[in-house]
This record gives structure tokens, sequence and C-alpha cells, in this order.
């Protein structure tokens, strides 16, 4: 590791070996989510040899954790006096000592073991493409999920009350069963029939198919889209074809539903819902990073999966949102040794100079910094691998640091140690998410930009993120790279947080024990619908989305280029088939635990590999 | 869950222990001396075992041990901190024919204390210890007195004949129970209910929606 560089030992960052210097099928430069799973899927499913190779010291990328990678380029508390309450054992000191930015690396290094920090937090849903890939791909083994208990929508109440001060948000929890929603206070009846009428639709054309049976529908208390709800008994249904106002047709509206967005949508008729009921489900439901993220595709795709992820679980689990323990890091670490058990040769530190694609001989060469040249017929290219020369690509292929440059927008992230829960002290909801609207932010510092969602999602011991009694705050935000870091979320600490624990006086707000920010490239406009070669991809790194779906999504759409017998491959839609297809039922037996083990067959080593490691 | 979990217990105590040490140092060979029985001559890498189950009576107890091998990470010093991850104990291993891999104890060491928990146990284990006396690089003493710097217990073991292999693996496994019966109530009282392992809570799913 990085710390011990001087310490005399110089074979500390060299390789044990070297690998083998045969051709490859497959290389993968990179250990983000979805070039783990194109290594995993590859060598476990495409029993194709795999090489996976990361310049960096450490997995992940921008899918690993903040501990262990660097990056904080700004800091977030610009006229801030930020106690650290943290010593190296993660004790909780009497002395606040202010942070400063070189303080960080020492700080993170230190508590590297007790707090686990990602880069990009992101959490799946019970239902999604990732939890589905991590069921068929057996990573399972490695990977434990808690719920995500609860999710709110912030409000602004600054409407004249409170007079001059900046205003202050309030947590409006957004229902997750018929009982919540005929609770809520906030909702007029009106509303409420029409929040009914729309999660019923919705949850129609969600389960349509699915062959879900549904029992008892009197459960008030069951999740909406949990087996037993009582929507499927209703005999009134409306056509799957019009609640999302599909497609042409002859309807007038839907000819402009093509650009509306999800909020619009669920605010104009026959929705006709309120702002803030719109936000909730926009936002906390459908995960809409902006307030302009259009209804077709993804808005409503998402609204669909999170609806049949509710109760997937029994009972016990009626939440929809699943957070990776100790970080959602660990979910590309389990694809890499999902990968490894399979055969990949996975390194770190592995710097690559240059890449050539030699048409002729219809493979691509890889030349390490170390001087070491590679083939593969295969390549796939993830982000933060340094600069690498390309030779023998097409310029739509490159994405040049230029290029991201030149980007409009970014994605701001800030993360936050605090002592209590930013939502009251509620046993139930110290695992919450929480979408702050434009619209409930009047006191933010740039008033020109009124579309992107702050999302937070607050994580606590139980998740293995940090010690006890402490919890972590993620930030995200996407923002115009003009708007400066310290202004994306001042307002939000402010209304939120408390600075310093003033004078023994307890405040309410959870003050901030250690906080950092950064911003990454936007990488939505690198996103690309479908891949052109069938020899090479590349991945963007982390997006500004809070679930893996958009990188699953685009993991698949790569592998059906790179793999697909299919010639039209690239033509068809994103994503459409799983990278690990469902394993073939075993019989019974296997469902027993007792039963897992987690050996596979034992592969020799070819000639090669043997004599690298006899000379060792 | 934890409800359903406890009906049918094969087991009383979960111990999760993991193999560390360079490449070609015997990781697999123990593992496979210890759980089946059986040794391979052969040079095979590590590829495709995972992890191996071996439940043994201690003190009237029944202890599932759950043994995780590096998968062959261990060969570009690329274990995942994910390895690490709730192991209750860790066995440390050298090959006494080879002076390097005893030299990087010091380095795995390191890498141990960077990602396990604090409370996991650690012993060295010297393997090879079959050898021949001309072909032994490093001596017992050696292996005793870094052990005894690091604070550990110390096995010379040999996976080929089976010696010492049982012993290091019981008194390992004997070790981790006392603690982890403190571990699982921590993690009981962490609150927020039970944790998801989405392999057996996936059953309900597919059962509600084959049918």
């Amino acid at each position: 590791m990085t710390e011990e560089k001087n310490d005399g030992k110089k074979d500390e960052n060299e390789p044990a070996e070297s690998f083998p210097t045969r051709a490859f099928d497959v290389i993968v430069l990179g250990t983000g989510l979805a070039e783990s799973l194109i290594a995993s899927s590859a060598s476990k499913i495409g029993k194709k040899s795999v090489l996976l190779l990361d310049a960096n010291d450490h997995y992940g990328n921008s899918f690993g954790t903040l501990t262990e990678a660097r990056g904080t380029d700004e800091t977030l508390f610009k006229g801030w006096s930020v106690p650290v309450c943290l010593t190296r054992s993660g004790a909780v000191l009497e002395t606040h000592d202010v942070v400063t930015i070189d303080d960080d690396e020492c700080l993170l290094a230190s508590l590297r073991r007790k707090f686990s920090v990602d880069v990009a937090f992101k959490f799946s849903l019970g239902d999604d493409r990732l939890t589905e890939e991590v069921c068929n791909s057996e990573a399972y083994k490695y990977l434990e999920f808690k719920t995500l208990e609860k999710s709110f929508v912030c409000v602004g109440t600054s409407d004249g009350k409170t007079n001059g001060k900046k205003g202050e948000f309030e947590f409006v929890p957004v229902p997750a069963s018929r009982a919540e929603i005929f609770e809520n206070a906030r909702l007029s009846p009106t509303e409420k029939r029409g929040l009914m009428r729309f999660l019923k639709k919705a949850r129609d054309v969600a389960l349509e198919g699915t062959g879900v049976n549904y029992g008892r529908g009197d459960d008030a208390n069951a999740p909406i889209g949990a087996p037993g709800t009582e929507y499927t008994l209703d005999a009134e249904r409306e056509d799957e074809g019009t609640f999302f106002a599909n497609d042409g047709d002859n309807n007038s509206s839907s000819s402009s539903s093509k650009n509306t967005s999800m909020k619009a949508f669920l605010m104009e008729s026959p929705n006709d819902l309120s702002e803030i009921t719109s936000d909730a489900v926009a936002h906390c439901v459908s995960f809409c990073p902006s307030v302009t993220t259009k209804l077709r595709g993804r808005a409503s795709e998402m609204l669909i999966t999170y609806i049949r992820s509710m109760g997937k679980y029994g009972p016990e689990t009626p939440q929809a949102g699943l957070i990776p323990l100790y970080g959602s890091g660990e979910v590309a670490q389990a694809f890499c040794r999902v990968a490894a058990v399979s055969g990949a040769i996975t390194a770190l530190r592995q710097p690559i100079k240059k890449i050539e694609r030699k048409n002729s001989e219809s493979h691509i060469e890889v030349l390490t910094k170390g001087g070491r040249v590679l083939t593969c017929k295969k390549l796939v290219l993830g982000d933060a691998q340094g600069d690498i020369e390309m030779v023998g690509f097409a310029n739509d292929e490159i994405i040049t640091p230029n290029r991201r440059e030149s980007s409009k927008f970014c994605i701001n992230r800030a993360v936050l140690v605090t002592n209590r829960s930013m939502v009251g002290s509620d046993e139930a909801q110290h695992r919450v998410f929480v979408a702050i609207p434009p619209a409930a932010r009047p006191g933010k510092l740039y008033k020109d930009e009124d579309e992107f969602v702050c999302f937070a999602t607050q994580l606590d011991y139980s998740s293995r993120c940090c010690p006890k009694d402490t919890f972590i705050v993620h930030l995200c935000q996407k923002s115009r790279r003009t708007v400066p870091l310290q202004d994306v979320f001042a307002d939000i600490l402010d209304n939120i947080f408390s600075k310093v624990k003033q004078n023994g006086e307890e405040t309410k707000k959870p003050t901030i024990l250690w906080g950092t920010s950064y911003r990454t490239p936007d990488v939505d406009d690198d996103i690309v619908e479908s891949f052109k070669s069938d020899d090479f991809v590349k991945f963007p790194g982390a997006d500004c989305n809070v679930t893996f779906e958009e990188t699953v999504r685009l993991a698949r759409s790569a592998n059906g280029c790179l793999f697909g017998d299919d010639a039209n491959a690239s033509s068809l839609s994103f994503d459409t088939l799983p990278l690990f297809p469902k394993a073939p039922q075993k019989g019974e037996e296997r469902e027993e635990e007792e039963e897992v083990t987690g050996d596979g067959e034992t592969i020799d080593l070819n000639e090669d590999e043997y004599a690298l490691l006899r000379d060792l | 869950m934890a409800s359903a979990k406890s009906s049918n217990k094969p087991f009383d105590v979960l111990v999760k222990l993991l193999l560390i040490g360079d490449s070609g140092v015997g990781k697999s060979c123990l593992l496979l001396r210890y759980s089946d029985d059986k040794f391979t001559t052969s040079f095979i890498t590590t590829i495709g075992i995972d992890f191996k189950i071996k439940t043994i009576d201690l003190d009237q107890k029944k202890v599932k041990m759950q043994i995780w091998d590096t998968a062959g990470q261990e060969r570009f010093r690329t274990i995942t901190a994910a390895y690490y991850r709730g192991a209750h104990g860790v066995l440390l291993v050298y090959d006494v024919t080879d002076e390097t891999s005893f030299e990087n104890v010091r380095n795995w060491m390191r890498n141990i204390e960077a990602h396990a928990s604090e409370a996991a146990k650690v012993c060295l284990i010297g393997n090879k210890c079959d050898c021949e006396d001309s072909k032994r690089k490093v001596t017992k003493e050696r292996g005793v007195a870094l052990a005894k710097e690091f604070g550990v217990p110390f096995f010379e073991t040999s996976a080929k004949s089976g010696l010492r292999v049982e012993e290091a693996f019981s008194s390992m496994a004997r070790r981790c129970v006392g603690e982890s019966k403190t571990n699982n109530n921590n993690s009981n009282n962490s609150g927020g209910g039970g944790t998801v392992r989405l392999r057996e809570t996936a059953k309900g799913g597919s059962k509600s929606s084959c049918c």
C-alpha cells in the first residue's frame, strides 16, 4: 500500500510473480463495477481466459471506497470550523481539532478499518438488475445487505413563517404502504385517492406477466406492490399501454408525452398529484436525479422495478432498497472474486502505457508501463486508468480528458460523519434515503439552477460502514461546472446539520464530526446507447444515480456486443440479456445452506504458467 | 429470518477462517487435507476453490467452519479487502523451503492488520515441514521467534503427510469460538432487523413467482 512506500521494501509494490504473456481472450483494464461484471461473466459463463488489471493499488476506482481511493480536490468546509472527534482508534475525543485538507490523507488512512466510505455510494433494489446478477453469479456468497428503512422527501418551510431566516427543511416520509397513505396527514383525501389510483395502475403494469399470485387483499399494512394487497383483485384495470402514455397512437396527448418529465406527468391530469407527492414519487421511487428527467424509459421502468422490489423477500423486509454491508464498494470486489474463482488472473498496480488495435492480426495489444506486451481478442477499458495512448481506435471510442473538461456538468459528492440521525431518534430511521428537490431549497446559493435534486443516503453502524453511535451521510447532486463545489451543499449543511457542539449546548441537529467533498466528471455524456465494436468497450465510471441500475444496464449492453452471438446485438435495446443466466434449479437439496461449499473443479495450470511458477 | 434459521440449525457456532500467504506455500493443499483428507502432488493453482465447509464437535458444540481460500488473488498481492470481512481467524502460511515466503509474512501481517477485524485471531503456519533437511530454508526456531513477536500461535505442518494439520485448524476454531459468541451478539443487537442474504431470501421470491 502506498503509505508503506518508504519502508525500504521495494518488492512491496511489485507483483509476487509476473503473469503469463500468452494471449488472453479478454483483458479488462479497471476494476469498477461494469468491468468486474464483464470479467466475471466472461470467465465464469463464457469460460474465457481473462486477465483483470487495474492501474491503481485498490479495487473499484469510482466504485471503490474513499479510504483507499484518492481524489478529494476541494474542501467542503470553506468558512466552516469543523471539529474532528475521531482518533486513530475511532473513539470520540474531547477536544476539537480543525480538519484541514492536508490532514485528510492521514485521517482517512488511520480510519481505514473503522469506516468504509464509498467514492460513489449506491444501493440496489430487491428486484433490480444488480440483484439478479448477484443471485445468478453466486456473488451472493460474498455479500450481505441491510434494507433501506425509510425514504423522505424534503420540503422547504420558508413560506413567510420563518421571517427572513433561511428555509428550514421538513422531512416528509414517503408512504410505503396503503396504511401509511391513509394515515398521512399531509395528503388531502382527493390526493390520497389519486396516489392510490396511480400506484395501483403502476403496480398492475409492474406485475403484469410475472405470474405472481396475490392472496389476501385486506392487509392495510402490506407494502404497496407486495403480494397480498388488494389491487389485483380490482376488476377495473387500465390498459398497460396507456398508463405511461406509451408511443404515438392517435392519442393527442401522447405526442408530447415523449418529452414530459416524470414530475410533470405526475402533476398533470389525470394523475393530478401535488408537487410534494410528485417529488416523492419521482425522486424517492423513480430516483430521477433531475426534475426534468424524462418519464419515458428509465424513470417509468425504475418505478416498476421499485414496486416489484417491495416485499420481494417476504413481509419482514417490505422495503425495496438494499444497502450492501461495508458499503457499495463491496459489490465490485465480489464480482472480482467471482472472476478469480472462475480462473481469471487479477492484478492491481498495473498501469498501461499504450493499447493498439492490430486489425491485421485481429487482436489488441496492451503495453504495460512495466514494458510487458500482452495480447487479447477483446479489451475492456474502465475509468481511472491513467493516460493511455490509444492506437487504431476510432475517435468516438476514445474519451480524452479534454472532452471530460468540456462537459457542462459534473457530479458533486459529499460524505459526512455525524453523531446522530438526521431524521430524529426513531430506531427504525437510521438507514434512510432523502431526496431534496430544488423546490425545497430557497436558501441555496446558486439561484439560476433549478433542475437537479440532491440525494442524501444515511448509513448507520449496522451497515458496517461506521462505528457505533456514528452515521455516514452521502450527498450526491449533479450541477453545472460553473457552480462552485462549496456552494452546492451549503444550504443543506446549514439546515440539516450543526457545525460544532456549541458550548456543551445540545442541539437537535446532528453534528458533523468529519466531512469531505469532491467532484467527479459527469459521465452521462459518455454513456452510449449501444456499443459499436465487438472487440473493445470503454466504461465511464460511476454516474450520478443512487442505484447501480444504469451501470449494470451498460455492462449488459457491452457484454452483448462483445460476446453476443447475434449479429444484431448492438442494435438490441440496452441491457436485455443478463450477464449471468439464471442457474438451472438443481433440486431442493441445493437450497439447504449447509450443502453450499465453495469449491469447483481445480484447473491444472498450463505449461507456461507452470514454468513461471517453478522459476520463482 | 433469525428465527427461521435457528429452528433447524445444524450447528451451534459458525466460524469463518481465512488462509493467507504467498502463492505456492500450500494453502489449498492444507485446506484440501483438512476438509477432504486429500493431497495432490501435482501443481495446481487455487483456481476454482472458493471455500470449504467442515463441521466439527468442540466441547459438545457443533462448530461449522467455513474456510476460505484466496482464489489465486494472492499471486499479485491483490487480495480484496472484502475477503477479510467477517473473518474470525486467519491462518497465515509460509513454506519452510522458501525463504521469500517467510520474509513476506510481515507484509501479509500488515495486510491482515489493515483489513481484518481487530478481534480476528491469527496463527502462523510453516508448511511443507516433511521436506528433506537439505531443502529446508527456514528453521523452526525462526518461525517460533516470528510468531512470538506477533504474539500468535505457531505450527509446523505438512499438508502432504497431514502432520499437525488437524491440530492447527482445530486450535484456531477453539480460539474463535469463544470470540464469535460475542461477535454474534453484537451483530444481533445492531438494530434495524437482520441482514438480507439474497440466496436465502430469494427462495421465497422465486417460489411465489413460479406458481
